[in-house]
């Protein structure tokens, strides 16, 4: 098995954890990766309400690009995910809009065909992997841990086929096959608020505490995300976001709970990065580490 | 959606509620008239911050300039410049508060200055002129 691998912005900062357990995870299960050469910035939800033809040409680049190498294009940032199944959506479905972007492409000699299969680690993990296989490598497992799996948007809406768009379980399919609990969470695809903690913080902290309140009274002990801004607006502002209830819970990627299971050192999936320590928690609940 | 149908342009465009929604397309998969909500609040803030109607030391537009510069000049965003830029622009006494953000993001080695780019940075202005010059083309 072998796919293109498009990091994104994130990944390369604030979400660094993610890319580095993502990385060791694959590798052992003997999944390649290869990065995209010279990729550019998806231009995410921001540069889409800036000037929308001018995002899809920019995602144009990377699909075009990517098309070329022949394989899959894996997208593990939520914004990244959906702005190039956009780009190719609203490109197949107007014409003029595949105009403009072929011309763009032509530009820069590159071929027009941006149409190449975008897919997310969880598709790949579920359906090219199999759980059987990720079971077969899960040498600590989470027993009694218990997870709020949270989606957030971008990944479900509203383009993602893999998985149910109200009710989406890949990701509590691919934790419990790690050992662990997932609980009930029906807030799992709401909005964290995206960069609206920046823009406009009071709409932004109160989506933020409304995902972390539910996984509270739910008795999770972590939460489980697979979106970098998602990760990183949960844990950076548990503090801000309690008032008469104090959040310090861990807020992980899949890949890292994952990494956890195989037995990785926690170095090597980046779980020195986040603010609070899982080290503690897992011995609470006398799950084995590397 | 039926103001704008109307034509009240400046009553739509100094909305506030075009700038609540972050773009999680709840409204599109929900839509029974498959309406796309989410597609017309991206027309709606183009609109609004090619014509400025916002209120002065607004974020948003802010974030939209900084970030298309920013790729613009390198071709990736590397987002602790960027959160910077935004903050010196719109509320500079806010970034005392994020002291201890800061210091955890340094400590976690998640914050990084040096600046994220791609190494043919001419491609990015050309593929973006090209935008330019197409779109003037079509509406002639």
């Amino acid at each position: 098995m072998k796919y293109t691998y498009y990091p994104g912005c994130s990944l390369k900062g604030t979400g660094r954890a993610y890319e580095e357990s993502l990385l060791a995870v694959f590798r052992a299960l003997d999944v390649e990766l290869q990065e995209l050469e010279d990729w550019n910035c998806c231009g995410a939800t921001t540069y889409m309400s800036y000037d929308e033809l001018k995002s899809y040409a920019l995602a144009g680049r990377n699909l075009a690009m990517a098309k070329q190498t022949g394989n899959d294009l894996l997208a593990p940032c939520a914004a990244c995910y959906l702005v190039l199944n956009k780009a190719q959506f609203y490109v197949k479905e107007y014409p003029w809009i595949g105009d403009v972007v072929s011309n763009a492409l032509q530009a820069i000699h590159l071929p027009n065909d941006i149409q190449v299969k975008v897919r997310h680690p969880l598709d790949i993990l579920l359906n090219d992997v199999g759980l059987d296989a990720i079971r077969a490598h899960v040498t600590h497992p989470l027993k009694g841990l218990k997870v709020a799996p949270y989606y957030g948007c971008q990944i479900v809406r509203p383009y993602a086929l893999f998985d149910n768009q109200r009710n989406p379980t890949s990701m509590d399919r691919l934790i419990e096959a790690c050992g662990a609990t997932c609980v009930y969470y029906p807030v799992k695809t709401h909005c964290c608020g995206g960069s609206q903690k920046g823009t406009l913080p009071e709409v932004g902290i109160d989506l933020i505490r409304r995902l972390l309140t539910e996984a509270a009274r739910n008795q999770a002990d972590a939460i489980a995300t697979l979106c970098p801004l998602c990760q990183f607006n949960l844990e950076a502002f548990e503090g801000e976001a309690g008032d008469s209830r104090k959040f310090n819970m861990p807020v992980l990627y899949f890949t890292q709970l994952m990494a956890i299971a195989f037995g990785m050192p926690l170095a090597e999936a980046g779980l020195q990065r986040s603010f609070v320590d899982v080290k503690p928690l897992l011995a609470e609940r006398e799950i084995a580490y590397a | 959606m039926h103001l704008s149908r109307e034509g009240f342009k400046e009553e739509v465009l100094s909305s506030y509620t075009i700038w609540l929604c972050t773009c999680c397309y709840a409204c599109m998969v929900e839509c029974p008239k498959k309406i796309n909500i989410t597609h017309l609040m991206y027309a709606l803030k183009t609109r609004a911050i090619q014509e400025h109607f916002y209120p002065k030391h607004f974020a948003i537009p802010v974030l939209a300039e900084e970030f298309s510069r920013m790729i613009r000049g390198s071709g990736r965003i590397t987002e602790s410049r960027l959160m910077v830029m935004v903050l010196l622009k719109t509320a500079f006494w806010k970034l005392l508060g994020f002291g201890h953000l800061g210091l955890n993001l340094l400590r976690t080695g998640r914050m990084r200055f040096e600046r994220e780019k791609i190494t043919r940075r001419d491609e990015i202005t050309t593929l973006l002129d090209s935008v330019e010059v197409t779109r003037k083309a079509l509406a002639r």
